[in-house]
């Protein structure tokens, strides 16, 4: 075509690229390290199922159309990668394809690839098209209408419509005006006509264009699929779509732990870090470069916006502007962290870019985290965020503080005297640990502060005991020497309370050598098993959903389909998102219910949180409506008169949800423990 | 504004109290800064706060109350004492009002505040004799301080007729009430920043006093013994349609509790 025009096209365009791209990178080196290149093999794992196979897109039923159509745009844009190389190669020798390894014309490869790029030419245009159908004719609330949203999906048509129109103007130049075009031949292959149906087809429609007109547009259309290219490349690093870069590395760099990275163990008593203002996220520059990289790869496709129990309730938490905002922030303040290596300060990061009422909301219920296509981790974040807000400035809610008192003083969110822990155990015959057991403890039951103290859960704990009374289990409580896991403390940002009661559970689960826990409590379930680890406290924990799944399994309490009415089961978010646990329960329901127990539409790992978690439970819910209300709606819309579940605040928040609606005759709140000890044989 | 704070280090009341041989087990209680003082501290606080000067902290009891000390000391407060002596043991609210003269009278304090009374024994002593030691005016069970210019506190207090708005001349000594404020939490920099604020231990003797001046021996009242609470009895269950227990308890109140008469 034209090597020098080409070539001048091509620097300048990679030459901006490159400086956006440099610009980015640089800002994510100046951002908090963190190590995402270990077990490369899981890497790679994550990068196939998520990246290539799509499979966040694909593989959720709500959304199945449009994941099919973006697999579709995703899998057009690998092909049509190669595509271009060929395009830009012609510009620079005529028959470029030849020289390229098995894109020749004696290859047939090169005509298998005609095809399929033919095709998904076509089909990408077809999937752009019905993308602007959505967004103008749909209109899902998910979705935003935007100037740059609408630009991007124009100028994926016009890269697919360019190409076609080049390939039938050059089509019909060889085929009808004699031109001395580079093509596929072959004797046994046929033509590159022959294997490309579309362009072909488009090529017959124009066939009585006359030659001048068609070379004009075989020209034109070059030049203009050229532009195109370029000018979208460097649109990318500063849109929403800058997603076709970074998404790929960042499910590659994404969370290999279940179910996301840990809360960072703070060092509380470094004085240094408490100076310079480096607990937790206090500014744009605190986040780790992949929780940057998280930002930039935010396409605000809005999963994380429909899914959000805040969202839905009306308050002011909607995931995908939560990361704009930071991600907007944070490229205000690119050119200042790579001048200074930090960010001016002008805004702060709690009440000018995120507010506060946003960040409070959250109920770390990670459903966001489970739909994002991208393998963004929101919730980390968030945490990190608190706890800037509890440790540096002291900013907490408000009804935080006696609960943080009652933590203090007497391990367990009411402040009730620690002496009164074991009470609900009187007179059960529950021996209390007090030395290492000597083989004749099975397991240690970890009640938790509402199994101890809240009287609606403590008949969870009486159930759950009973049960391994009944299959024979040698059990132990540990009394008085119990306190408070830490998780509300932990989750509401206030990492030195979480870390004195942590530090002092794991002590005294260590002097008594216990090996193996069962808890009623998927909150404290999920402190036990996965975040003091970081303390040095290594315990099998099981839920007693899972305990007790296990006793059915071994024989050891035998269950009939006692329960009647229409039931469901309300996945906990910390046992569910958290610990993957969504079977031991329902198995245990479907054994004791005489009818099979019915889903609600928000099932398993897209379950609605009962409004709890992240220190929620604590805190006034002033604004929009009830989230435990809300959930309770859904319950009753598939007809349940018994809502089972395993943990001890999802039955306080939909049990006074019940209240709050007078609906105490129709529905009833019970723990699959308590369902299991009624439907056992008698 | 340089405002000194008793306060005592407490049972915690949420805990159940056992007696044993006519003495409070101290087996597996915990002690926890009295309420009122907390309240105290923070009305200190907020005090410094607006009006500048210095808190200063004080306590008589043996190591654990130490903890106590701390704690305010994080809240905010610049400076503690400690009146760390085996001799102070057994003080009634006289000799504890005696040793705190004489720890006020090693400063120059414009006020004085500590809480209404101690968790504990629900005396409600100290503040009022110090106040006459020190011959202080004496404001108690204050729910709102108001600085107003130099020398001159607008402090109310709930009084038999309602509010009292009293205008207070300094210096003097007032009791906090617990609807006073809501008391901070030692936060994180608190906490810090404490560890290299100042505490100082004292013996009776630096204060001038000598063993015999306080303590049991010292004391004008002494507790022969204590004797356990009541236990709760059971609560009664009224059963029947509403006419019916309502007939129930209004008898029970009338003729058992006679809160009627």
């Amino acid at each position: 075509m034209n090597p020098t025009l080409i070539s001048l096209a091509l620097l300048a365009s990679l030459a901006t690229f490159a400086y956006l791209v440099i610009t980015k990178l640089r800002v994510l080196l100046r951002m908090a390290p963190e190590n995402r290149f270990d077990q490369p093999l899981r890497r790679l794992g994550l990068l196939f199922r998520i990246g290539l196979g799509q499979s966040k897109l694909v593989g959720r039923k709500r959304e199945r159309s449009a994941g099919a159509m973006h697999f579709f745009i995703f899998w057009g844009f690998v092909i049509l990668g190669l595509r271009e190389i060929i395009v830009f190669g012609e510009g620079y020798m005529h028959g470029f394809q030849e020289v390229l390894p098995l894109l020749g014309s004696d290859s047939i490869a090169a005509y298998v690839y005609t095809f399929v790029y033919n095709l998904f030419e076509v089909t990408v245009l077809c999937m752009v098209l019905f993308a602007l159908y959505r967004r103008f004719a749909i209109r899902p609330a998910r979705l935003t209408l935007n100037r740059e949203a609408n630009t991007i999906l124009f100028m994926i048509l016009g890269v697919v419509i360019t190409d076609l129109v080049f390939d039938a103007a050059k089509f019909n130049l060889i085929g009808l005006h004699g031109h001395e075009l580079h093509h596929l031949r072959h004797p046994v292959f046929g033509t590159e006509m022959d294997w490309a149906p579309f362009a072909s087809g488009l090529a017959w429609l124009i066939s009585s264009w006359g030659e001048g007109v068609t070379a004009g547009l075989y020209q034109m259309a070059y030049w203009a699929h050229v532009a195109v290219i370029l000018v979208f490349l460097n649109l990318l690093p500063d849109s929403k779509h800058a997603h076709v870069i970074t998404a790929l590395p960042n499910v590659l760099f994404g969370s290999l732990g279940y179910p996301h990275t840990p809360v960072a163990l703070l060092d509380v008593e470094n004085e240094a870090a408490w100076e310079q203002g480096k607990l937790g996220v206090d500014r744009i520059e605190h986040l780790t470069w992949k929780q940057g990289l998280d930002l930039y790869t935010c396409t605000e496709c809005g999963r994380c916006y429909d899914i959000c129990p805040t969202y839905v309730t009306g308050k002011p938490l909607t995931l995908k502007w939560f990361n704009e905002s930071l991600r907007d922030h944070l490229r205000e303040e690119e050119a200042h962290l790579n001048r200074t290596g930090a960010s001016s300060g002008e805004k702060e990061l709690v009440g000018d870019v995120i507010s506060p009422d946003t960040l409070w909301a959250c109920t770390t219920c990670r459903a966001c985290e489970e739909v994002c296509p991208v393998s963004i981790e929101h919730v980390p974040r968030i945490v990190a965020m608190r706890q800037a807000q509890t440790l540096l400035h002291e900013a907490q809610p408000e009804e935080l503080n006696n609960t943080y008192r009652g933590l203090e003083r007497n391990g367990n969110p009411w402040g009730l005297g620690y002496d009164q822990r074991a009470n609900w155990a009187e007179g059960l015959d529950i021996p209390i640990l007090t030395a290492p057991p000597a083989g004749d403890v099975d397991v240690v039951m970890w009640v938790g502060c509402m199994g101890a103290f809240d009287n609606r859960s403590q008949k969870i704990a009486k159930a759950t005991a009973a049960l391994m009374h009944k299959a024979g289990v040698r059990f132990a409580i540990m009394g008085t020497a119990e306190k408070c896991t830490g998780d509300l403390a932990r989750r509401s940002g206030n990492e030195m309370l979480y870390q004195t009661l942590a530090r002092e559970n794991v002590e005294t689960l260590n002097g008594l050598q216990v090996k193996k826990l069962v808890t009623i409590c998927p909150h404290c379930l999920n402190s036990l098993k996965n975040e003091y680890p970081q303390l040095d406290g290594h315990y099998e924990v099981y839920h007693h959903t899972q305990y007790i799944a296990q006793l059915v399994q071994e024989g050891r309490l035998q269950i009939d389909g006692k329960l009647t009415g229409t039931v469901t089961y309300h996945d906990p978010c910390y046992l569910g998102r958290y610990n993957n646990e969504y079977d031991a329960p329902r198995d245990l329901l479907a054994r004791s219910s005489q009818d099979a127990p019915v889903e609600m539409r928000r099932a398993r790992n897209e379950s609605f949180c009962c409004g709890a978690g992240g220190a929620r439970m604590w805190m006034e819910e002033n604004i929009g409506t009830r989230v435990n209300e809300e959930r309770l709606r859904q319950a009753r819309e598939v007809g349940a008169r018994t809502i089972a579940t395993g943990c001890p605040f999802c039955m306080t928040m939909l049990a006074d949800g019940v209240a709050a609606a007078g609906a105490e005759e129709e529905v009833r709140v019970l723990d699959i423990a308590e369902i299991v000890l009624q439907s056992l044989r008698t | 504004m340089n405002i000194l704070v008793p306060v005592k280090s407490v049972i915690d009341v949420e805990l159940n109290i056992r007696v044993r041989d006519g003495r409070v087990v101290e087996d597996g209680m915990n002690y926890v800064l009295n309420k009122w003082d907390e309240n105290a501290v923070e009305a200190a606080l907020v005090l410094k706060e607006s009006q500048g000067g210095e808190v200063t902290v004080v306590t008589v009891g043996p190591d654990r109350s130490g903890e106590a000390l701390r704690k305010t000391l994080a809240m905010g407060a610049d400076k503690a004492v400690h009146v760390n002596d085996p001799a102070t043991e057994g003080s009634d609210a006289h000799g504890f009002a005696k040793i705190l003269a004489k720890v006020a009278a090693r400063g120059a304090y414009d006020l004085i505040i500590t809480g209404k009374q101690a968790q504990d024994t629900d005396m409600g002593g100290t503040g009022p004799l110090l106040a006459a030691m020190l011959d202080l005016p004496l404001v108690a069970g204050v729910i709102a301080i108001e600085p107003q210019g130099a020398g001159k506190l607008g402090i109310r207090r709930l009084g038999q007729f309602g509010t009292e708005v009293i205008e207070l001349a300094l210096p003097a000594l007032i009791t906090a009430s617990d609807s006073l404020n809501e008391p901070r939490l030692a936060s994180l920099r608190g906490i810090m920043q404490a560890k290299k604020k100042p505490m100082e231990v004292l013996k009776v003797a630096d204060l001038g006093l000598s063993a015999g001046d306080v303590g049991s021996a010292g004391a004008r009242i002494q507790v022969v013994e204590y004797l356990p609470p009541p236990a709760r009895s059971a609560g009664k269950k009224f059963e029947g349609d509403e006419a019916e227990t309502t007939a129930q308890v209004m008898n029970l109140l009338t003729n058992e509790a006679k809160i009627f008469a």
